[in-house]
């Protein structure tokens, strides 16, 4: 049953032209469908406008880069230049805009590039307030949030949508309890989902309508917990940061695994379950979306922390993953993953827990000199208790 | 100093006279118990600052002097040693790289470390990373102040509201726990008032390049003329003292027809009139200066001179109601602008100054400059009809300048113009 749905999964992730999107696009001919850059978004504003929200991270090793690599230079990252070759080969034909997070200098230009080269779609930058005061940063992001819904259904929200607002919250919810069970039975039983179907799980939350993604989640998750015959391998745990947003191949995640690491913890797509616990389903929804991006998001590289410390949390998440050891892992020239390394790494070397860092790109398919340095780090923790 | 005795100097010994009384001041901060703020250009609360007699300190002013003075690869490689990756911006590693080292500023002596880390999160994503580097280094309170993006082009009611209320509730309040004194709205009045008056003088300043010849030169000769304007200076009686000398010396240069300043005297006649878009290169300033001025090629507008606000736009800060300025301050500056606004103002600096053509100096460190000006480029060609070129190097890592890649692309782009003016 299972290899049924993750065939489906990895067709659909691996489809350069969209192909599931542009079914449902068929399917709701006069539903809004909105693009949505990483790393977090509010989408159940979408999918209250009876839309479908579409995750574009990157374009993966399948878009081969022809106009793209026009409009950026070499020490700028992949993702932008595969997102606009898309355009411009018009994956993105019909869809009503994009939504561009307040995570990286690189997205935030985009949104203006994005504005001059398809002036037909709408192209809005999202701020995330940097302020957690209800007051001051809620006041700021709810009207935010009314402004982009006005965008995403042509008008400012009135009941009827408000209502349908809080249907999409608890059909977000939903999904969010599947994909962290998921992400807590991996967690558990590494060896019983292997680190490609867990992704393919993960990334088509992307490009499915929740009503239609959370079913194939727990249906997989019934199907494995019924049992799948595997043995654990002689595997160190770790968690991997950095992947916020330029996504990892799928190629690369592997053969972490296969040089013996079980990646039992990541930052892959954090947006999609970014939230620590469930959005409020009663009341005001659009302050539900603001008290959950206020108070209930998790730490990430482009969130202002305060006097909280990323190093710290870093430690609590690899001991509450029992993980052994880090993989930092992020695409060249991430600023934000890449600036604030050295800080992580500090707090992992006072707390005695060993790590390895690498680079990558989307389209890579180079693995032999990452798959040394994941076997040498996984040798070095089984064999040399961390000794590196 | 008087009025007089002001009027009576150059703009070269006034602004050596602040440069050295303000380091002055800075190595005596503990002695005399005055207090630091670290914290950026861009989006700065000078006037703020001042009021509670903070002393001002800019870690990309600092990068920059590193590099002028031939120390930011050590500090950068510093930096890399402490495990920072070679694809990030080096104006943080070399200031890392600084602190490690003892954080020795131009004076020789060692900078104060802050008693408070003022983050204006204004136009560039990596200052906040920056800061809690800074944060880990120095136990001291930080603070955020974040600035929205124009992503729309526009400054709306809710962007202003949004700035004012953390000023409120959040930056002053702080700033009075570290001061130990008060807010005083009577003296940011004054302050405000005094950054206006300098405001009007800069503006005079930058537009006297629509002249032919153009007096200054809006790129490279402009980084003394924004000197006070983007550093500490901005609010005081100093800061519009120099102004009027400067603005003195443009009048009799504009008079006299002597051209652009150099660093061999006056360039006179002018063959190219270029606007350019970028920061400059630190590490070989002076070489890549002359590349343009012996070749005849004077920077008329540029928009590195507008990284610490757009005055030729319209804005100054105003008495009557400070708080709201400053946050229309913070979101006009021209990294929080968005791409298409960009397009249109470097269009419209080509179009008023009678520029030639623009070139963009792309920095590897700057994805807040960075990304997009390929397209940028395209955009203003296509807008204004005048030849566009492309040179690459870096802010302050000297491993990332190469003279000859950057000769060849200038000598072939003044080429562009010459046969473009030959076949009209």
């Amino acid at each position: 049953m299972t290899e049924g749905i993750l065939d489906s999964l990895r067709d659909i992730c691996e489809d350069p032209a969209l192909g599931a999107v542009r079914l449902w696009m068929e399917q709701h001919p006069a539903a809004p469908v909105v693009g949505y850059l990483p790393a977090y978004a509010p989408r159940e504003l979408v999918y209250a406008a009876g839309g479908l929200a579409v995750g574009v991270w990157g374009g993966g090793a399948r878009v081969e880069i022809i106009h793209g690599d026009a409009y950026y230079q070499s020490y700028i990252c992949h993702l932008p230049r595969s997102v606009i070759e898309m355009a411009k080969k018009g994956v993105f034909e019909g869809f009503k805009g994009f939504v561009f997070p307040s995570i990286c200098d690189v997205i935030r230009n985009l949104s203006g590039m994005w504005k001059l080269l398809f002036p037909r779609q709408w192209a809005s930058y999202l701020d995330l307030p940097q302020n957690f005061d209800p007051g001051i940063g809620g006041k700021f992001y709810r009207e935010e949030l009314i402004r982009l819904s006005t965008l995403i259904r042509g008008a400012e929200p009135d009941e009827d949508y408000l209502e349908r607002l809080r249907e999409a919250i608890i059909l977000t919810n939903r999904q969010r309890k599947a994909l962290l069970r998921l992400q807590r039975f991996r967690r558990s039983f590494p060896h019983k989902a292997p680190i490609d179907e867990y992704y393919y799980l993960l990334r088509s939350a992307l490009l499915l309508h929740p009503s239609e993604h959370t079913g194939l989640v727990e249906r997989y998750l019934s199907a494995e917990i019924e049992g799948r015959d595997a043995k654990p391998l002689d595997n160190v745990r770790v968690v991997l940061v950095g992947a916020f947003c330029e996504q990892p191949p799928v190629g690369l995640l592997k053969t972490i695994e296969r040089a013996g690491c079980y990646i039992v913890n990541d930052d892959l797509m954090l947006g999609l379950c970014w939230l620590t616990s469930p959005l409020r389903e009663e009341g005001d929804p659009l302050e539900s979306l603001v008290e959950g991006y206020l108070e209930k998001t998790g730490m990430a590289p482009f969130k202002y922390q305060g006097d909280k410390d990323r190093g710290e949390e870093l430690v609590r998440l690899v001991h509450e993953s029992k993980a052994e050891g880090v993989l930092f892992a992020a695409p060249s020239f991430c600023d934000p993953a890449l600036l604030e390394r050295p800080m992580l790494q500090e707090a992992l070397k006072k707390a005695k827990i060993p790590f390895t860092s690498f680079k990558y790109s989307e389209n890579g398919c180079q693995y032999q000199g990452i798959r040394e340095m994941a076997g040498t780090f996984s040798d070095s923790l089984r064999l040399w208790d961390g000794e590196l | 100093m008087s009025e007089d005795q002001a009027r009576t100097r150059s703009s070269k010994e006034l602004r050596k006279q602040m440069f050295d009384d303000y380091f002055q001041q800075l190595c005596a901060a503990r002695e005399e118990g005055k207090k630091v703020v670290y914290t950026f250009v861009p989006g700065n609360l000078t006037e703020l600052m001042l009021s509670f007699d903070f002393i001002p300190v800019y870690p990309e002013i600092n990068a920059i002097q590193s590099a002028l003075r031939g120390e930011s690869k050590a500090y950068i490689n510093r930096a890399e040693i402490h495990g920072h990756s070679e694809d990030v911006c080096t104006y943080v590693k070399c200031d890392v790289g600084m602190m490690l080292s003892g954080n020795i500023g131009p004076s020789g002596k060692p900078l104060p470390p802050p008693d408070l880390l003022l983050l204006s999160y204004t136009g560039c994503f990596t200052f906040m990373k920056w800061f809690e580097h800074l944060k880990a280094l120095y136990d001291c309170p930080m603070v955020m102040l974040h600035v929205p993006y124009q992503g729309d082009g526009v400054i709306t009611e809710a962007m202003v509201s949004y700035v004012t209320g953390q000023l409120e509730e959040v930056v002053i309040p702080l700033m009075e726990k570290v001061a130990g004194k008060k807010y005083d709205p009577d003296r940011v009045r004054d302050l405000c008032s005094m950054a206006a008056k300098a405001e009007d003088l800069f503006v005079s300043c930058l537009e006297a390049a629509r002249n032919v010849p153009s007096p200054i030169d809006g790129y490279f000769g402009g980084v003394f003329e924004i000197f006070p304007i983007f550093n500490a200076f901005r609010g005081t009686r100093a800061a519009v003292d120099y102004y009027e000398a400067l603005l003195r010396e443009i009048g009799l240069r504009i008079d006299q027809k002597l051209g652009s300043f150099t660093l061999e005297g006056n360039m006179g006649e002018e063959k190219y009139r270029l606007v350019v878009e970028g920061t400059p290169n630190w590490t070989h300033f002076w070489e890549l200066w002359k590349m343009f001025y012996r070749r005849k090629a004077v920077v008329v507008a540029s928009s590195y001179t507008r990284v610490g606000g757009l005055y030729d736009l319209g804005f100054r800060h105003d008495p009557e109601s400070p708080l709201e300025s400053f946050a229309r301050y913070c979101m006009g500056c021209y990294t929080n602008l968005s791409l298409p606004q960009r397009v249109e103002l470097l269009s419209r600096y080509i179009r008023d100054y009678r520029a030639d053509g623009l070139i963009v100096h792309s920095v590897k460190s700057c994805n807040s400059f960075s990304a997009g000006q390929l397209f940028l480029l395209q955009e203003v060609e296509k807008k204004t009809g005048v030849p566009c070129g492309f040179i690459e190097s870096d802010l302050v890592d000297p491993r990332y300048f190469s003279h000859a890649h950057i000769k060849n692309r200038l000598d072939a782009y003044f080429q562009m113009i010459d046969e473009q003016r030959k076949h009209g």
